[in-house]
């Protein structure tokens, strides 16, 4: 077996100590430079991880608030239709109360109006069945019946 | 039939020497070299233009590093961080000569126990030189695991000192014999495809089946390659532990 001839051993041994030392001194110098470029992938991929997620707190922060602020103006919103609405309301029922008011004074002062006219027609009334009386009296018992008494007679009578 | 041995012979193609010692460029020399550029390749292609989004050659490589910086930090802990570019280059190399000796006509450079063992050799330095440099003589209390009883301590002691001692050597056998055993079996099982063809009439006919079983070796001496490759690293990721948190 030629490994276990040892007289070209020597000659192996010092090429193998040249060649492994120059590698060694290679590897020794370009290792970090490698390492250098994996660890700034890494920096470079957690900075942008990071970024990333400071990116969607803030984009959900802004969500957040633009949703409060919708629901505050809804809210603002309805209040103030809704005072609207109230306002019309209290507007239209007092306009409603006036107009019933008036249509009441109305009526109440058209009734009494009716009363006193029906009053003065009734007073008319007995003055012409007096007058009338009076006529009847003198036209068929030819007395002569002072207005007066006539109004006395027709009132006997009426009552 | 070939020698199924030929493809581990160490070729000598220029002589050198350094201070008198035969240093000789081989093809061992050479498929080390072919390691290295294809190493230096693979970090230049990974890491001449970074982007955010890696392209195929730096997802590779990122995901080679990141592959054993994390083995690193789960077998020793942040304190283990000075070791992961040894580790890296540890496991960069055995996979990658690994994978070239499974070319045809390659050379399998960590098919060798000179160059697994002094692999394992350089490990067992290391993990003895950081202990000692970390906690002192109380490395020692490596060899002594808590609450054993006292009856038992000598015959503890002197099994975790064999097992520790024989560290270098079960690390550098395991690469060597997985690699070793793969190759041959390879190119014995082609070697049969070869003889079978060469046979002829009927013989040829059968010598689809030594294929298809070196297809299906070849597939397993791949997973073979990587698993080797990721337990040479683990088990130094371990070692390191030891002698760097104790246990």
């Amino acid at each position: 077996m030629p490994q276990f001839d040892f007289s070209q051993a020597l000659p192996q041994i010092i090429w193998l100590v040249l060649v492994f030392g120059i590698l060694y001194l290679a590897v020794r110098g370009l290792y970090p430079r490698v390492e250098k470029v994996v660890e700034n992938r890494k920096a470079r991929i957690a900075a942008d991880l990071r970024e990333a997620e400071a990116a969607r707190d803030s984009a959900e922060a802004a969500t957040s608030g633009g949703t409060t602020a919708l629901a505050q103006a809804r809210a603002h919103a309805l209040g103030v239709t809704g005072k609207a609405r109230d306002e019309a309301n209290a507007a239209t029922q007092r306009r409603l109360a006036e107009i019933d008011a008036g249509l009441e004074a109305k009526a109440e002062a058209a009734a009494a109006s009716l009363v006193r006219q029906r009053d003065t027609a009734v007073a008319e009334l007995d003055a012409v069945a007096a007058e009338a009386a009076a006529d009847l009296v003198k036209r068929v018992a030819g007395l002569d019946v002072s207005n007066d008494e006539a109004a006395e007679a027709v009132k006997k009578a009426a009552a | 039939m070939a020698n199924p041995l030929e493809q581990f012979a160490i070729k000598r193609y220029a002589e050198f020497s350094v201070a008198g010692a035969d240093a000789a460029f081989t093809n061992a020399s050479l498929f080390m070299l072919i390691v290295l550029g294809l190493t230096l390749l693979f970090f230049w292609l990974g890491s001449r233009n970074p982007q955010l989004v890696p392209g195929r050659w730096q997802a590779a490589l990122e995901g080679a590093t990141g592959f054993i910086s994390g083995m690193v930090e789960e077998n020793i802990g942040p304190k283990g961080r000075a070791f992961v570019p040894f580790v890296f280059s540890l496991f960069i190399f055995v996979l990658v000569a690994n994978l070239i000796g499974l070319f045809p006509y390659s050379f399998t450079v960590t098919s060798h126990i000179v160059v697994t063992f002094a692999f394992a050799a350089l490990i067992f330095l290391i993990c003895v030189i950081v202990g000692f440099a970390k906690h002192g003589l109380h490395f020692f209390s490596l060899f002594v695991p808590q609450n054993t009883p006292i009856v038992l301590m000598p015959l503890i002691v002197l099994i975790e000192l064999i097992s520790f001692l024989s560290r270098p050597l079960t690390l550098s056998i395991r690469l060597f014999a997985n690699m070793t055993a793969g190759h041959i079996l390879l190119k014995v099982f082609a070697g049969f495809v070869i003889s079978l063809a060469a046979a002829g009439g009927a013989l040829a006919a059968i010598s689809i089946l030594p294929f298809f079983m070196t297809v299906a070796f070849y597939g397993l001496e791949l997973i073979v390659a990587v698993v080797q490759a990721y337990v040479f690293a683990l088990l130094t990721c371990i070692y390191l532990n030891d002698s760097i948190n104790l246990h």
